[in-house]
């Protein structure tokens, strides 16, 4: 047990410190004022000019390797930037979905063209990628998708409605699952397919989410006519009709480390902690102490869980866990930044609006009572 | 950085967990709630004992095992988990470090007001006046048992500890001289020297610089202080080199006339008195002589009074107990998943239903985040880290909470069969709600660590 930082990955976080800091002010500069928020339009490009500057930084990505736009950076460094990151106050990454959800599949099931013609324009922000996997009648119950892909010469046709697709109105491509044998049913016969959004016969609409932003879109496909070359190295990603154990591989991701690591949840917290010694009673500054020791024990647990993943390990359905822990932690910090407001929590200013962001975590990546039925049954081993 | 328990952190926990299993069964926690006062059965803990785990933390020089708190901890979740009906905490994590090996079994009343196994136990570490810490054989106070919800913590409380500390003070101020000294007084003079040394030499000059302190301390090999006694042996010397804390005592304490004044100074803490004004001058002393201590009736020997120490020990207890916390809901956990896996109703087994399912994934979720707060703490004490205080207090706090709950889902998901004496899911329920409000409860170490972060206002400090 070594819980101190080596001496080159302390240089790795200043270096990260001092170019976020550097750039982030420089970034809010052009921005002349307050930026929008990145789920409105006017805050999505504003947020673009930020993705650009930390891909030109070789920020953008870290742990992946430089050929892609990356630095190489390991699992320990990865931590330790999106600490310097949501501790510098950076913007909420819009390229999310494509550089944490998408690109660990990528990564793990994609050909090496596939890894050369989409990576690198990923993490630059030339495409920008959203995720397709809910449908009208398929949300929790995602092996319930109905949208098709019926194959033709030289590509697929495709047939169906997503929804609920996080910046969808803003995005360039879409991954998702279609289902592409007529005849099956449920996780079988389904394909993870990659598509360009400007494919003609797929119509999107974007929609306000519960805080107003137009941030989800949904996403229509009427005999859209899918190239099997519109994406470079092909549109399917993995086996055709093999796309439910990419989607899985991506859903361990997404429920785990990569879309939230602790820093974003240390960070609010040492806000809320301040918060509460500015303006908080006694009870509510316990209720911080606690707020932030769930954070730290957050962190501890990702420690423990990045040690077992650099020792070989894969990660398995802890993640159930893990999503459960930080969704709800989001939901109790803002809750008790609301409570420090009093009535200015009305007020439409950031922590308002992060509050009703926090809101969407126990449902967004798997409700948290599919969590629960995960963790019951894959880690206690209690009956379907 | 690498937050995981070493192959031999492992080994060590896999083998109590080993012992425990074997001879820590409920049949033996139940035995803990019947057998009369001071018939404890010892089996499994002169196991423990014989493994070296009560002994962990002493230093191998003074006949424990010389290691940190990275591995006790892990053992004492085993303990939790086999609901061990002995004062492990108290006598390994608390005791150990203070008293050096074969103190035998220690209870303290640090972490409450109430003793577990006072009756049971060879010596008790009490609080007398002041704060100071002093170790007395069970025998020289009076013990009242106490009717608790637990019984195999066998609870009792004390009196005449006043007594007790007048009697450590003026046991400890005297000048220790004279040769004709009898074996009670060397038994405990042993006890203290373990606990309190830095004066190894007869306090009589003033003028002692804070280099010759640390001179005392960096002793490695050589004595280069004058030895008062030529027949002094190295196994002496290694004794005073070994003890873990580093008190600095200045004062001269060479008045063997002092008067009652003095002694009540003493127990009011209000002046930096006392210890043992000189090494034991006995190179023939053994670990036999230990065994003494417990008999000797009517006296007691100052442990510490060093605030830094002491603030250490209930660092190290409530530690110990959040790592028996974390012990015990995963016991509770595991008995439930058991029970609603083989109870049907409604022709399926009832694990089968979401509402259990999520009942109990909430207790493995918070268990599953309180044991990495536990870890780090342990790790921070070994380390001596400037946030240890901060880091066992989260521990603490966490490992109430998770512990709690899962004792609460696990009652409500074994229905009525878990309301019963019969079912053995009492026996750790019962000692996870006594544990979870022992050194501190959740609260308590919440505030701790609210102040530790600067959550708390100046006005409400």
């Amino acid at each position: 047990m070594d819980l101190t930082w080596s001496a080159e990955e302390e240089r790795f976080r200043a270096e990260a410190r001092g170019w976020l800091e550097a750039n982030l002010a420089e970034w809010r500069a052009d921005c002349g004022g307050e930026p929008a928020s990145g789920d409105t339009r006017d805050g999505f490009a504003q947020h673009l000019r930020w993705e650009r500057r930390l891909f030109d930084g070789s920020w953008a990505a870290v742990s992946w390797p430089s050929e892609h736009g990356g630095r190489g950076a390991s699992l320990w460094e990865w931590l330790l930037f999106e600490e310097e990151y949501y501790r510098a106050g950076c913007p909420a990454r819009v390229t999310q979905n494509g550089i944490f959800l998408l690109a660990p599949s990528i990564f793990e099931f994609g050909t090496a063209q596939q890894q050369a013609g989409i990576l690198r324009r990923m993490a630059a922000g030339d495409d920008l990628w959203c995720q397709g996997w809910s449908e009208p009648n398929a949300g929790s119950d995602l092996a319930a998708v109905t949208s098709r892909a019926r194959r033709v010469d030289g590509g697929w046709v495709l047939d169906g409605q997503k929804t609920w697709t996080t910046r969808g109105a803003f995005c360039t491509h879409l991954f998702g699952l279609f289902r592409t044998d007529p005849d099956s049913d449920r996780h079988r016969g389904l394909t993870y397919l990659l598509v360009p959004l400007d494919t003609p016969g797929v119509t999107v609409r974007g929609f306000g989410r519960l805080d107003g932003d137009e941030g989800f879109a949904e996403v229509f496909f009427d005999g859209a006519e899918l190239a099997d070359d519109a994406v470079p190295g092909g549109v399917v990603l993995g086996e055709t009709d093999g796309g439910w154990s990419v989607a899985m591989a991506t859903a361990g991701s997404e429920r785990g480390l990569t879309l939230r690591s602790p820093g974003r949840f240390l960070a609010t917290a040492e806000r809320v902690v301040a918060l509460a010694r500015e303006r908080g009673d006694a009870g509510q500054q316990r209720r911080a102490a606690t707020a932030w020791m769930h954070a730290e024990a957050y962190q501890l647990h990702t420690l423990a869980t990045v040690t077992k993943l650099a020792a070989g390990a894969k990660p398995g359905a802890e993640a159930s866990l893990t999503k459960l822990w930080w969704s709800e932690l989001d939901v109790e910090l803002h809750e008790l930044a609301l409570d420090l407001l009093g009535p200015e929590a009305e007020i439409d200013g950031p922590w308002s609006k992060a509050w009703q962001f926090a809101l969407a975590g126990p449902i967004y990546a798997g409700t948290n009572e599919i969590q629960r039925n995960i963790a019951a049954e894959r880690l206690l081993g209690l009956p379907r | 950085m690498r937050f995981a328990l070493t192959p031999d952190q492992v080994a060590f926990r896999d083998a109590a967990r080993e012992l425990l299993a074997k001879e820590c069964a409920p049949s033996v926690v139940r035995a803990a709630w019947d057998a009369p006062a001071g018939q404890l059965d010892r089996g499994v803990w002169d196991s423990l004992d014989a493994m070296g785990v009560l002994a962990l933390l002493v230093p191998e020089s003074d006949g424990g095992l010389g290691l940190d708190e990275t591995y006790l901890v892990p053992i004492l979740e085993e303990c939790g988990r086999a609901a061990l009906p002995h004062p492990v905490v108290e006598t390994a994590m608390v005791a150990a470090p203070l008293l050096g090996a074969g103190a035998g079994m220690v209870s303290t009343d640090l972490g409450g007001p109430l003793i577990p196994c006072a009756a049971d136990s060879d010596v008790l570490l009490l609080r007398a006046g002041g704060g100071a810490l002093v170790a007395v054989p069970p025998a020289s106070v009076s013990l009242t048992p106490v009717a608790v919800t637990d019984r195999a913590r066998r609870t009792a409380t004390a009196t005449a500890t006043a007594d007790a500390t007048a009697t450590a003070t003026r046991t400890n101020t005297e000048p220790a001289t004279d040769s004709r000294r009898s074996d009670d007084e060397m038994s405990q003079v042993r006890s203290v020297t373990a606990a309190t040394r830095t004066n190894t030499e007869p306090a009589t000059d003033s003028r002692r610089s804070d280099d010759d302190v640390s001179q005392v301390r960096s002793v490695a090999g050589t004595n280069s202080e004058p030895a008062t006694d030529s027949r002094r042996s190295d196994d002496e010397m290694s004794q005073v080199r070994s003890v873990p804390f580093t008190r600095t005592n200045t004062e001269p304490a060479t008045d063997s006339r002092r008067s009652d004044d003095d002694v009540s100074q003493v127990r009011s803490g209000s002046t930096a008195t006392t210890t043992n004004s000189e090494p034991a001058t006995d190179s023939r002393r053994s670990d036999d002589e230990m065994s003494q201590v417990r008999s000797v009736a009517g006296s007691a020997a100052l442990v510490t009074d060093d605030a830094g120490a002491i603030e250490r020990a209930l660092d190290r207890g409530a530690l110990g107990t959040a790592a028996l916390l974390v012990g015990l809901g995963q016991a509770m956990l595991d008995l439930t998943v058991g029970y609603v896996t083989e109870r049907h109703q409604f022709g399926k087994p009832v694990g089968s239903f979401q509402a259990v399912k999520h009942h109990l994934a909430d207790a493995a979720l918070a268990l599953e985040l309180a044991r990495p707060a536990v870890h780090r703490a342990a790790w921070s004490l070994a380390h001596d880290a400037a946030t240890a205080p901060r880091d066992v207090s989260m521990a603490k706090a966490m490992a109430s909470d998770a512990a709690e709950l899962a004792g609460r889902k696990a009652l409500q998901c074994h229905g009525a069969i878990g309301y019963t004496v019969e079912a053995d899911l009492h026996l750790y329920l019962k000692r996870t709600w006594a544990l979870a409000r022992s050194w501190g409860d959740s609260a308590h170490h919440t505030d701790r660590v609210a102040t530790a972060i600067g959550a708390h206002s100046v006005q409400s400090c």
